[in-house]
C-alpha cells in the first residue's frame, strides 16, 4: 500500500510500486487534467508538483513520491483562479491545449522560486515544456502577467466578480 | 462532515429461499468462502472504511479552526441497513455495529435505500452505498471508489461493468434529496443516468455477478476460490 498526499487529500494506492505517477493519476484517481505526452520525460505534457517542485510524473514511478505532497493541475487551485491560470486565460493562449496543464505547472513552479523572471530564466526554466501549436510568444506573455499581477488582489477581485 | 458507507442488507432475498436447492436459507447468512455474505462485505468494505478515518484525521489536526461537535459527526462509519430476518442477523455483527432500520423493506430496495439515507444524511458529506450480494467487489475497488471520491468530490462515483453503472456507488451531499424520494424495487439506476455528465464510473467486472439463488453463489464461491489459487500460484513462482 502506498500512500501519497495528492492535492492535499491524503491516498492509500494498492498499485505496482513500479507504476508510473502518471498512470496512477490518470488511470486509478480519474485526474485525467494531466496529460501522457511522450513517456520518456522530454516533452513536459505530464508536468506536476512534487512538494511545490515540477517534475515529469511519465517517468517517476509511485514509489519514489510515496508520503509526499503532489500537486495537478486540479489542485492549483480550487476555483482555477490560479494567478497563472488567470493570465493563461486573458492571453488566450492555449491552441490545441495538449500541453498546456504541463506548461501551467511549469511556469507555476517557475514563478514559485523566480517571482519576476528574466526572459532567458524563462525561456530556461519552460525549455523542457514542448509545445507543437508554438503558442511560446503568449506562454511568456502571460508568465511575465502573472509575474507582475498582485496575486491576492488579482484574485480576490476575479473571485468577487464571479 | 465525513463520508459514511451504508451497507444495504435489508431484503427478503425471496427469490433465493424460493430456490429449489434452499430450504428457505436467509440470503445475507448465506456462506461464502467460509463467512456469511454479510460479513464477507464487511470485510471487504474496512479497508476502506479505515483509509476514510485516517484521513478524518489528518484532517482535523491540520485545520485549527476546525469546530468539532462531537467525535462521532468527524467518524466515518460503516452502517448496516436491515429489514428482513433482522432478529436473526444482528446478533452476528460485530458489537457497536450501527444498525439503520428499515420500516419498509418489503416494499423494496428503493424504499430501504430512501430509508436508510434520510437516517444518516444530515452528517455525511457523502455516502457509499454498498450491496451484500455483490461479494466479488474487491476491497481494492470499494478503496479506489473512496480515492476517487476525495479528489473529485462533487461527482458521483459508480461502478461500470459492461456499460452498465451499478452498485457500489458514491453519492455527494446534493444528491441525497433525489436518493429519499426513491420508491419500490427501483435502486438508483435512473438517477445515475439522469446525472450522467456528473458520473465517474470506475469498471469492475465482477459488480455484475449478483447472488439471486444458491447456484449462483455456489458459482461465485468458485470463481474466487480460482482466483485466490491464482493468486497463491503466482507468488509461489515470483518468489
Amino acid at each position: 500500500m502506498i500512500n501519497v498526499t495528492i492535492n492535499k487529500k491524503a491516498i492509500e494506492l494498492d498499485v505496482d510500486p513500479q507504476m508510473p505517477l502518471l498512470y496512477a493519476l490518470r488511470d486509478e484517481l480519474q485526474l485525467t487534467g494531466t496529460k501522457f505526452g511522450c513517456g520518456a520525460g522530454q516533452c513536459g505534457a505530464c508536468t506536476v508538483h512534487l512538494n511545490g517542485q515540477a517534475i515529469r510524473s511519465c517517468i517517476t514511478p509511485i514509489s519514489a513520491v510515496a508520503n509526499q505532497k503532489i500537486t495537478t493541475i486540479e489542485g492549483l487551485d480550487e476555483h482555477n483562479n490560479d494567478k497563472v491560470q488567470i493570465a493563461w486565460r486573458e492571453y488566450k493562449v492555449p491552441q490545441c491545449g495538449y500541453c498546456q496543464s504541463g506548461q501551467i505547472m511549469s511556469a507555476s513552479a517557475l514563478l514559485a522560486k523566480t517571482a519576476n523572471p528574466s526572459d532567458k530564466q524563462i525561456d530556461d526554466f519552460m525549455q523542457g515544456n514542448i509545445c507543437r501549436c508554438g503558442t511560446y510568444k503568449r506562454i511568456k506573455a502571460a508568465i511575465k502577467s502573472a509575474a507582475n499581477s498582485e496575486p491576492s488582489a488579482n484574485e480576490t477581485l476575479v473571485k468577487e466578480n464571479r | 462532515m465525513p463520508v459514511n458507507i451504508i451497507l444495504l442488507a435489508a431484503g427478503a432475498g425471496k427469490r433465493f429461499a424460493g430456490s429449489k436447492n434452499s430450504k428457505g436459507d436467509i440470503k445475507q447468512l448465506a456462506k461464502f468462502q467460509g463467512a456469511t455474505l454479510i460479513e464477507h462485505t464487511i470485510e471487504q468494505l474496512n479497508p476502506a472504511l479505515a483509509q476514510l478515518n485516517q484521513l478524518n484525521q489528518t484532517t482535523v489536526h491540520n485545520d485549527d479552526n476546525a469546530n468539532h461537535t462531537s467525535d462521532n459527526n468527524e467518524k466515518s462509519q460503516l452502517y448496516i441497513s436491515l429489514g428482513a430476518h433482522q432478529d436473526k442477523i444482528s446478533p452476528l455483527l460485530p458489537k457497536n455495529t450501527p444498525l439503520l432500520t428499515s420500516r419498509h423493506w418489503q416494499k423494496g430496495i428503493g424504499h430501504s435505500l430512501a430509508d436508510a439515507i434520510k437516517q444518516v444524511a444530515p452528517f455525511s458529506s457523502h455516502l457509499l452505498i454498498a450491496l451484500v450480494d455483490q461479494p466479488l467487489v474487491t476491497q481494492q475497488h470499494y478503496q479506489t471508489l473512496v480515492n476517487t471520491s476525495l479528489l473529485h468530490p462533487d461527482k458521483i462515483i459508480a461502478t461500470r461493468s459492461d456499460d452498465l453503472l451499478l452498485p457500489p456507488v458514491i453519492f455527494p451531499k446534493d444528491f441525497f434529496p433525489e436518493l429519499v424520494q426513491l420508491q419500490g424495487d427501483i435502486g438508483a439506476a435512473k438517477l445515475l443516468k439522469r446525472h450522467k455528465n456528473r458520473v465517474i464510473s470506475l469498471q469492475c467486472d465482477m459488480a455484475k455477478l449478483d447472488v439471486d439463488t444458491p447456484e449462483q453463489l455456489a458459482e461465485m464461491n468458485n470463481i474466487a476460490t480460482e482466483k485466490i489459487t491464482a493468486t497463491r500460484e503466482h507468488l509461489v513462482i515470483s518468489t
